[in-house]
């Protein structure tokens, strides 16, 4: 990379850089026009599809927040915690009673939870990918239709010139020379 | 002035963001003002096991009291209530119960505290401790918050947008920190400044001294800090390696602290481990530029490091506070995405003069604010705030 490519910038002078990164995110804009991206920016294109997607459907967004983060902490999860609105005696009675409960509850509970909560995070994954290579696709088609076109007009100029060409010949030889 | 200042852990070889800020101005108020420290004796953030003797002692001139954890923390039962208590809407009995699992579950500092009405100004650091909490409900209208916050899913439960309203003063480390609280509670009748906190100054000769101790490794890139995935290292060390493979430039990164996260094997990463104060300053001087990759920060002590030797920063602008920073000061190029890392990076190697001339405005930015008589005339316009008004609601 040249340091022509930079717009120059005085040495001593008040440096900007919020100047110097809108240059460089010109520069990543004129690649990626040029179709040329990154794996990251397929991903950050797919992400951005997916939040457009959840707001169109709107979906909670502190539950949208979750799912675009890398935990699984929108999933369902088989634990939960033991309370009461209740005081007193008669709140710890009810407390104790649901302790007992639980385990005897959770056995049965547990596998179908736990299930649920394994096909939920495969599905997730799933359409992320799906939306990401949809995106890809999407790039390299619109790329390939870009070159198709480019082609076509190269084409058109070269059956024109050789028109021309062959016109020219034409015209020399009826002209006798 | 008679000031107790709240942290969950203290002592010098407690390295977490928010227990050296709170003991940096501990000490420093300690040299004007009569200073006491209320702490537990855990030393650990995990299970706040107890290991300090209960007590208390001299540390630095600041008076420690240290009292005892009750409970550890069980992180099967804290996993358990978090996962329920970050589902949004929850009832305030259940954030509550997070508060207390997150702990440290600590009642004889609680009522050390309530024993103390000598004293004129507490400082409370960090929110979201059982401590600074149930601190807070106690001694509200002398109480000032350290917030320490950032984007993280607890300030966004209920019970945090109520105890915003309740301290006298706020002393925020950022203006994004103040616009991100202000935003969630509603507090902006609540007075605060936003100050951090200092850095001992260094000479232009001490600088000049320092700048060749490294230059084996020339040029490189410089990232201190806990090697951890939450710190953002995983991206860096995917984004190095990537930008190695793509450019010949033989460029080095340099990593100084202790690694959570397995450092790669690759000629050009090398880790230095932990080093003494003058060779992570002479590591710094020498730097092309500080790596700041992490997405969650509400000050960061590196970054004013960086900018006390002029050298500029490279941060992750998925941080507002960084970003803020780095705009406002046009002290350090914010990046977000492998594509802007990379291409920033080469601006900082292929133009040098226009580099070293941003990490000079870093520079300017850290003695304007960050410096300690900076930081001390700001919380003593704070504490005398807070002293005025409690003394008007007494009259």
């Amino acid at each position: 990379m040249s340091e022509t490519e930079w717009k120059d910038i005085e040495i001593g002078a008040e440096v900007d850089v919020s100047q110097i990164m809108a240059q460089i995110r010109k520069r990543i804009e004129e690649k990626q026009k040029a179709g040329i991206y990154t794996e990251e920016g397929i991903a950050e294109l797919a992400e951005a599809r997916i939040l457009q997607f959840a707001e169109d459907a709107e979906i909670d967004s502190a539950l949208l927040e979750r799912l675009m983060s890398p935990d699984h902490s929108w999933n369902i999860n088989p634990g939960y915690v033991i309370s009461t609105h209740r005081s007193g005696i008669q709140a710890k009675l009810i407390v104790c009673a649901k302790k007992m409960v639980r385990p005897f509850i959770r056995l049965y509970s547990d596998h179908l939870i736990s299930r649920q909560a394994q096909i939920n995070q495969y599905f997730v994954h799933l359409i992320h990918n799906l939306v990401r290579e949809i995106t890809r696709l999407q790039i390299n088609h619109s790329n390939l239709v870009y070159r198709v076109d480019r082609l076509e007009r190269e084409k058109d100029i070269t059956e024109r010139r050789l028109k021309t060409l062959e016109q020219m010949v034409q015209f020399k030889q009826t002209d006798g020379r | 002035m008679r000031i107790g200042c709240v942290i969950q852990r203290y002592g010098l070889e407690i390295s977490g963001g928010a227990e050296l800020h709170c003991r940096l101005i501990a000490e420093h108020l300690a040299q004007r003002h009569d200073v006491d420290v209320f702490t537990t004796c855990a030393h650990d953030y995990v299970h706040w096991k107890n290991y300090f003797k209960a007590g208390s002692e001299y540390i630095n001139r600041v008076r420690v009291h240290r009292f005892p954890v009750k409970k550890t923390r069980s992180m099967y039962r804290f996993i358990d209530v978090q996962t329920l208590a970050f589902q949004g809407n929850q009832p305030r009995e259940i954030e509550e119960r997070w508060i207390r699992e997150n702990g440290p579950f600590c009642p004889a500092l609680i009522d050390a505290v309530r024993t103390r009405s000598d004293v004129d100004v507490w400082i409370l650091f960090s929110y979201r401790y059982w401590t600074t909490v149930e601190t807070l409900r106690l001694v509200r209208d002398r109480a000032i918050l350290v917030p320490t916050a950032e984007h993280d899913p607890a300030l966004h439960l209920g019970v945090f947008a109520d105890l915003f309203k309740l301290p006298a003063a706020f002393a925020y480390n950022s203006i994004e920190e103040r616009n991100l609280i202000q935003t969630i509670a509603g507090n902006r009748d609540v007075p605060g400044d936003v100050i951090g906190v200092g850095l001992p100054s260094m000479s232009e000769t001490e600088v000049e001294a320092l700048k060749t101790q490294f230059n084996r490794y020339r040029p490189y890139i410089l990232y201190i800090g806990r090697i951890d995935k939450n710190k953002g290292c995983d991206h860096l060390f995917r984004y190095f390696r990537r930008y190695c493979d793509e450019h010949s430039r033989p460029i080095n990164l340099l990593l100084i602290g202790s690694s959570v996260l397995p450092t790669p094997q690759h000629p050009r990463i090398h880790h230095l481990g932990f080093v003494s104060e003058s060779e992570k300053n002479a590591a710094l001087a020498g730097a092309a530029a500080l790596i700041m990759p992490s997405q969650y920060e509400s000050l960061s002590m590196v970054v004013l490091e960086s900018w006390r030797l002029s050298r500029p920063v490279l941060c992750n602008r998925s941080c507002e506070v960084l970003e803020g920073q780095c705009l406002r000061s046009n002290g350090g190029l914010p990046y977000r995405g492998y594509e802007e890392f990379s291409e920033a990076l080469n601006y900082i190697i292929e133009h040098p003069a226009i580099a070293d001339r941003i990490g000079v405005q870093g520079n300017r930015y850290y003695q304007q604010h960050y410096q300690w008589p900076v930081i001390e005339q700001k919380y003593d316009r704070l504490l005398k705030l807070v002293q005025q008004r409690q003394r008007g609601t007494h009259a």
